[in-house]
């Protein structure tokens, strides 16, 4: 039965964790998704991955069934791990911290760009150039 | 109960919506989700919750601040931020308002498994569900026409045998059964048995457990599978009543083995189907010598009811 799909959420959820504290209860509660059923099914299908974090996107129906698909790791960890590093600049120092080559920045936006709001790979280039930039990481060309 | 959390809302513009998890998630804000609207994909909202014992409100100014720089290294303004305040609350049970006592038909109403039953639906036949995770739960347009045309065929054979609307003692098959809600609907005005499958191992544990609750006391079978794991459960013995509520195409394709799981006398009652798909369907399962009639429709969604061709 092909139904309308009213929502869709992304949550950075820690693998084997979920919870129905926020973000997750608040988040698909509203809309009337059985927040315990999605916690035991995220945490089921993540349990091998303790330690990650696993961000998932969940399309919920009109009759409020919902699925949902794991999805690529944040940028910044993609960043931080290309760059040797554990995390970004605290503050906004620029080049501090690390570096990454363009060739690991077309890397990490071809593995993005599924999941960033851009078509096309100069666009998902820029936005991971910007926050490399932004976590203090530099680009070596 | 207290006010505990800050709720912050804001345009995730497509450039800073990387950079604000990372800054958030540095902040040691991890509570956070991005969302949007099926149509307007690129029209991302972020929100973060914040709980208020950790983020006394003399400090979210200085947080927003925090923030600004990001936005500056695209040449962007930061988005306006919104603050809220959100109460704690059991979030395990806030879904749950959203479900009410839905009756359907003239007879039926589909209850919620932890709600009891309203006065004013005393005299109707309870259908209680547990939704989990799984389909039909009674609310899209195509369940709720194959509910009703159940009704209908058990009010018609009342009145043909001069007695209130009954099913029985008629077998019944569930192909694509989700919840169970069809089945189970079927059961509670007397049919006599059910076979039931799914090939989503969670509706299947669903059915199971909606149908072990209904105090139901008939013959019920349900499997994983697909028709042909509904022809073993059948044992060679195709039922009176097919109920089918699944996509078009998948109905098509099942169509040639509808004879394993329904009688040449028997009743099919198909949906899931779009109103346009109907004619296609309807030539389909013409070739496998069976007659459908599109004979009600909600929306865009139809409902056919099959006989075999003589």
């Amino acid at each position: 039965m092909a139904k309308k799909v009213v929502a869709v959420i992304k949550l950075a959820l820690n693998a084997g964790k979920a919870n129905p504290a926020p973000p997750v209860g608040p988040a698909l509660g509203q809309h009337g998704v059985n927040i315990m059923a999605f916690c035991k099914e995220y945490n089921a299908r993540t349990q091998d991955k303790a330690g990650y974090v696993i961000p998932v996107e969940i399309s919920v129906f009109e009759d409020r069934s919902f699925t949902f698909i794991t999805k690529t790791p944040p940028a910044s960890v993609l960043i931080s791990k290309a760059a040797g590093i554990e995390r970004g600049a605290a503050t906004s120092a620029k080049g501090s911290v690390g570096a990454i080559s363009t060739a690991q920045l077309e890397e990490i936006a071809k593995t993005k760009l599924p999941d960033l709001n851009c078509t096309s790979v100069e666009s998902a280039m820029r936005i991971i150039a910007g926050t490399a930039r932004n976590m203090g990481v530099a680009i070596n060309d | 109960m207290g006010l505990a959390w800050w709720r912050l809302e804001m345009a995730a513009l497509p450039e800073l919506e990387e950079s604000l998890l990372w800054k958030l998630n540095d902040l040691g804000i991890s509570r956070v989700a991005v969302g949007h609207h099926p149509e307007t994909p690129a029209e991302r909202r972020l929100i973060a919750w914040l709980p208020q014992v950790d983020w006394p409100e003399q400090e979210l100014p200085q947080l927003e601040r925090s923030l600004a720089p990001l936005a500056a290294t695209f040449d962007l303004e930061l988005p306006p931020i919104q603050w809220t305040q959100q109460c704690d609350e059991d979030w395990s049970l806030a879904w749950k308002q959203h479900w009410q006592p839905d009756p359907v038909g003239e007879r039926l109403l589909i209850l919620p498994a932890w709600l009891e039953l309203p006065p004013e639906y005393a005299d109707r036949l309870v259908i209680r569900m547990d939704p989990g995770s799984a389909f039909g739960t009674g609310s899209h347009p195509t369940t709720r026409l194959c509910l009703e045309a159940i009704e209908a065929l058990a009010v018609a054979r009342g009145l043909q045998s001069g007695g209130p609307p009954d099913l029985g003692p008629m077998r019944v098959a569930d192909l694509g059964c989700g919840t169970g809600i069809l089945g189970l609907a079927a059961l509670l005005q007397g049919a006599s048995s059910l076979a039931a499958v799914d090939t989503d191992s969670l509706a299947v544990r669903a059915s199971r457990e909606n149908l072990a609750s209904s105090g139901v006391h008939a013959a019920v079978e349900v499997g994983q599978g697909s028709v042909e794991t509904l022809a073993t459960l059948l044992k060679g013995q195709p039922a009176d009543l097919l109920l089918c509520n699944i996509l078009a195409p998948v109905i098509e394709a099942l169509c040639p083995a509808f004879h394993t799981v329904l009688a040449a006398d028997g009743v099919g009652l198909l949906s899931g189907l779009l109103v346009d798909q109907a004619p296609g369907l309807q030539q389909a399962l013409a070739a496998e010598g069976w007659r459908a009639e599109l004979s009600a429709q909600q929306g865009r969604w139809g409902l056919l009811v099959l006989h075999k061709a003589h």
